[in-house]
């Protein structure tokens, strides 16, 4: 089956500025993939791009196997998507908002909305001026939500929530991969990404720097280790291992995946009396993948093609 | 808390409005002194002799309709008299309006932004942000005062004419300013405030007119009777300039008391709820368009419908002009009697006409409001095409137009009829409006070109809005050259019912909007969403 979106080499600017530089992304049909990048990086001109609302300078968009650009009224029957800025008519209500974005669409599922506005505990008959931003952002959710289609474009559609929200958020979101759609996340909760998505794609200044399975990218870094050894001695030039700090004799230090082995033998050895093992953190991979201003040195290398 | 503490920050945040207002103040100064001073200045040229100027004089003060929207004037057999009676209404109108938006910009909208907020977190007190924005508003119509005092002398009116004059003018921006201001604690939203700051406006001026017919002490309770009771140019008092002072020290008082009893960002009225499910109608980019447009809709037509019911009665006051001037009745006579009374009401026809263009640019101009808010982004993320989305808004607001056009039409044609009892001539002054609506399509279609292809100079609309105006309201008072009006639209339709319908002008505008506009939504097609 075809990619859901597939995107190479896109290219934007604005003016003498590149927003996009040769960008790639490929979200597979069925899959949330997280999208991932600092701010101002170009993900939300990507998600305007896929939408048609800005022409491409160069590279090939597909969105369900259509021009965006060219074919944007009939794409967007198919597709439903959450602006990360909610601005709406400040003199209609959320209820209207939310019916006349439906009807535009085709027309409103009753019990889907109902449902939505309950669990978001979304009060419909306030005027659009009156809501805070997190509610602002939960009509322009159930309006997507509600819709019939195939694939979701959310940019940070939970910046403005609360946490018990958040969760109804995620709840909702995996009912709609379940039902067979996908959806296109963008998002700084890295932890709601964890949880969520099982590819992401991390671009900087306009360009995909990694991209991937969560798993494959976290087996290509370091995996954590907190450890407590009865002697201490002779650890210090291991391959793979690298030693941040020693605290109270408790070593904090990371370790190359494929060396992980050898160096738990090393431990061992040495007589563990407490051992703590994490594999990276998405953090760990954004921040190793932001840190440095050269661009991509010391973390994933950009591997578009992973298997997925 | 000292009581001074509500003010901290005051001069911090009066540099900050007028860092904002850097282009507006300087515009809005210039453009009321500037079209006050060519207008006054034009007069002596129009009214050369003494019978003119008393038969001028004759005419204003006959009839009770134009009392009603001007006001007496005293010294009308005098040049000065004549100045003040024709730039009146346009200088009170001006500053009034000036004073309430500026402070609704400056008080309500800023709360109602989050930028206050903002402010208010640091060391700034609770009154200094009203404070501020009523320093940079007084401060205006204060530059307004001094602008005329500085340039009327050079017209028929006198270094003490225009001083009390502009005293006056001050005065009532700062008492429109202060009402505004009270109105801003009131309401939660500034389309609220500026709304209600514009009805009072209104008000004040139906209580003058209604004090002014009767002739009693009615005028007394409006702030634009106190302004008039200067007496420019015959008594030239000053005292009458204390009472708006006064009032405002008076809404000052009000209003630190309502701002004292009300939690930041609420009013003391509270926001309404509403329906919690969209109506019928409500189920495209036309019905969204509709509900975003019909509120000024409405009240542009009772404005209008009002407007046109004055001049349709004005009429009277023409035929009693005529019977009761023997002198006037031969005159008419001499050049056939109908063609003054159908120039009159070809020109009122085209000055409504000109203020519909002005809806016309505003509710098309929402399109770019919209966009530059993120709100076409909803909509057209949705299967609704670019050009559909547009398409809707100008159906939507180029129906308003035709609706106003009608209204304006029926209001002075039907209350010519009733009054003079001419049904023809009623019949032809309905239709004067209409033939209007080729001339602001191309306005439109201006506007629409530049929003397709370069949405940064959609003001050009404004521009040539400003132009017509000019042209049409003031050409012949300023005595402009004919080669101008060649690029004037509405000036080449024809100015029914005192000259002859012609086709072919309409339709050759109709097909230049069709073009306009159709280039304009091919560029906007083509260009990138803001």
């Amino acid at each position: 089956m075809d990619a859901a979106i597939s995107v190479s080499g896109l290219v934007k600017r604005f003016g003498r500025f590149t927003a996009l530089d040769r960008l790639d992304l490929k979200v597979e049909v069925g899959e949330v993939h997280g999208f991932l990048g600092p701010n101002g990086s170009g993900k939300s001109t990507t998600i305007r791009v896929l939408l048609g609302l800005l022409r491409a300078d160069a590279g090939q968009v597909r969105v369900l196997g259509r021009d965006p650009w060219r074919d944007a009224v009939r794409l967007h029957r198919h597709l439903a998507y959450v602006p990360g800025e909610v601005s709406l008519w400040p003199n209609l209500t959320g209820g209207e908002v939310i019916d006349l974005l439906a009807r535009m669409r085709g027309g409103v599922d009753e019990g889907r909305r109902a449902d939505l506005l309950e669990r978001f505990e979304l009060d419909p008959t306030k005027q659009c001026r009156s809501y805070s931003k997190g509610n602002r952002q939960k009509v322009a959710l159930v309006a997507a939500l509600s819709a019939d289609v195939e694939l979701l474009l959310l940019d940070e559609p939970t910046a403005g929530l609360d946490p018990i929200m958040e969760a109804e958020f995620q709840e909702v979101a995996r009912e709609e991969v379940a039902r067979g759609r996908t959806i296109l996340l963008s998002s700084h909760i890295l932890a709601e990404v964890e949880s969520l998505c099982g590819r992401v794609s991390i671009i900087r200044d306009g360009r995909t720097v990694s991209a991937g399975r969560l798993r494959d990218l976290r087996g290509l870094s370091r995996t954590s280790v907190t450890v407590r050894l009865q002697r201490q001695d002779e650890l210090g030039d291991v391959p793979g291992l690298r030693v941040l700090d020693v605290v109270d004799g408790e070593i904090r230090a990371e370790v190359d995946s494929d060396r992980i082995g050898a160096v738990m033998a090393l431990f061992a050895e040495r007589g563990i009396e407490s051992l703590v093992v994490h594999p990276a953190t998405l953090e760990e991979l954004f921040l190793r993948n932001y840190d440095d201003p050269g661009g991509v040195k010391h973390g994933v290398p950009t591997r578009p093609g992973l298997p997925a | 808390m000292r009581k001074t503490d509500g003010f901290t920050g005051t001069g911090a945040l009066v540099r900050l409005a007028l860092r904002r207002d850097r282009i507006r103040i300087p515009v809005w100064v210039v453009s009321v002194v500037g079209l006050l001073y060519f207008s006054a200045a034009s007069q002596p040229g129009l009214y050369q002799t003494q019978e003119q100027i008393d038969a001028y004089g004759r005419m204003v003060t006959q009839s009770s309709a134009t009392v009603a929207i001007a006001g007496p004037v005293t010294g009308l057999d005098s040049l000065r008299g004549i100045v003040m009676y024709e730039t009146y209404l346009t200088v009170i109108s001006a500053v009034s309006i000036l004073a309430v938006l500026m402070m609704s910009r400056h008080t309500r909208a800023e709360e109602e932004s989050g930028r206050t907020e903002l402010l208010r977190a640091t060391e700034v007190g609770r009154h200094a942000g009203a404070a501020a924005a009523l320093i940079a508003t007084s401060g205006t119509c204060l530059l307004i005062g001094a602008g005329m005092a500085l340039v009327l002398p050079a017209t028929p009116l006198t270094l003490a004419d225009s001083l009390v004059y502009g005293a006056a003018m001050s005065a009532l921006g700062i008492f429109m300013a202060a009402l505004t201001l009270c109105f801003a604690q009131v309401f939660v939203h500034s389309r609220s405030v500026s709304g209600a700051g514009l009805a009072a406006f209104l008000v004040f001026y139906l209580v003058r007119a209604i004090g002014d017919v009767r002739d009693d002490a009615t005028v007394w309770f409006t702030p634009i009777g106190w302004a008039q009771a200067t007496r420019v140019p015959t008594e030239d008092r000053l005292w009458p300039v204390l009472l708006p002072l006064l009032g405002s020290v008076l809404l000052l008082a009000v209003a630190v008391r309502l701002a004292e009893r009300r939690d930041f960002g609420a009013g003391l009225l509270p926001s309404r709820s509403g329906p919690a499910r969209a109506s019928r109608l409500l189920s495209g980019p036309v019905g969204l368009a509709w509900r975003q447009q019909r509120g000024a809709l409405l009240a542009w037509s009772v404005a209008l419908g009002l407007c046109g019911a004055l001049i349709g009665t004005l009429g009277t006051s023409m035929q009693d002009m005529v019977r009761d001037n023997p002198a006037l009745a031969d005159y008419l006579a001499s050049t056939q009697a109908g063609s003054v009374i159908d120039a009159y009401q070809a020109t009122f026809a085209l000055i409504m006409t000109l203020a519909i263009a002005g809806y016309a640019i505003w509710a098309a101009g929402r399109v770019l409001t919209e966009e530059g808010e993120g709100r076409t982004e909803l909509v057209i993320a949705g299967p609704v095409g670019r050009v559909r989305s547009v398409v809707s808004d100008l159906v939507v607001a180029g129906g308003g137009v035709l609706v106003l056009l009608v209204v304006a039409g029926f209001s002075s044609g039907a209350s010519y009829a009733a009054v003079v009892g001419d049904r023809a001539q009623g019949l032809r002054i309905l239709v004067a409006p209409l033939i209007y609506f080729p001339a602001i399509a191309v306005l439109l279609g201006v506007l629409l070109l530049a929003y397709g292809w370069a949405p940064h100079w959609t003001w050009v609309g404004w521009l040539v809005l400003a132009f017509e105006v000019v042209i049409g309201w003031l050409g012949g008072v300023l005595g402009l050259p004919d080669w101008i009006y060649q690029f004037s639209v509405f000036d080449r339709a024809p100015r029914y019912p005192a000259e002859d319908l012609s086709a072919a002008p309409l339709l050759a505008m109709g097909a230049g909007a069709a073009l306009l506009l159709s280039v304009g939504l091919v560029g906007f097609r083509r260009r990138d969403l803001r």
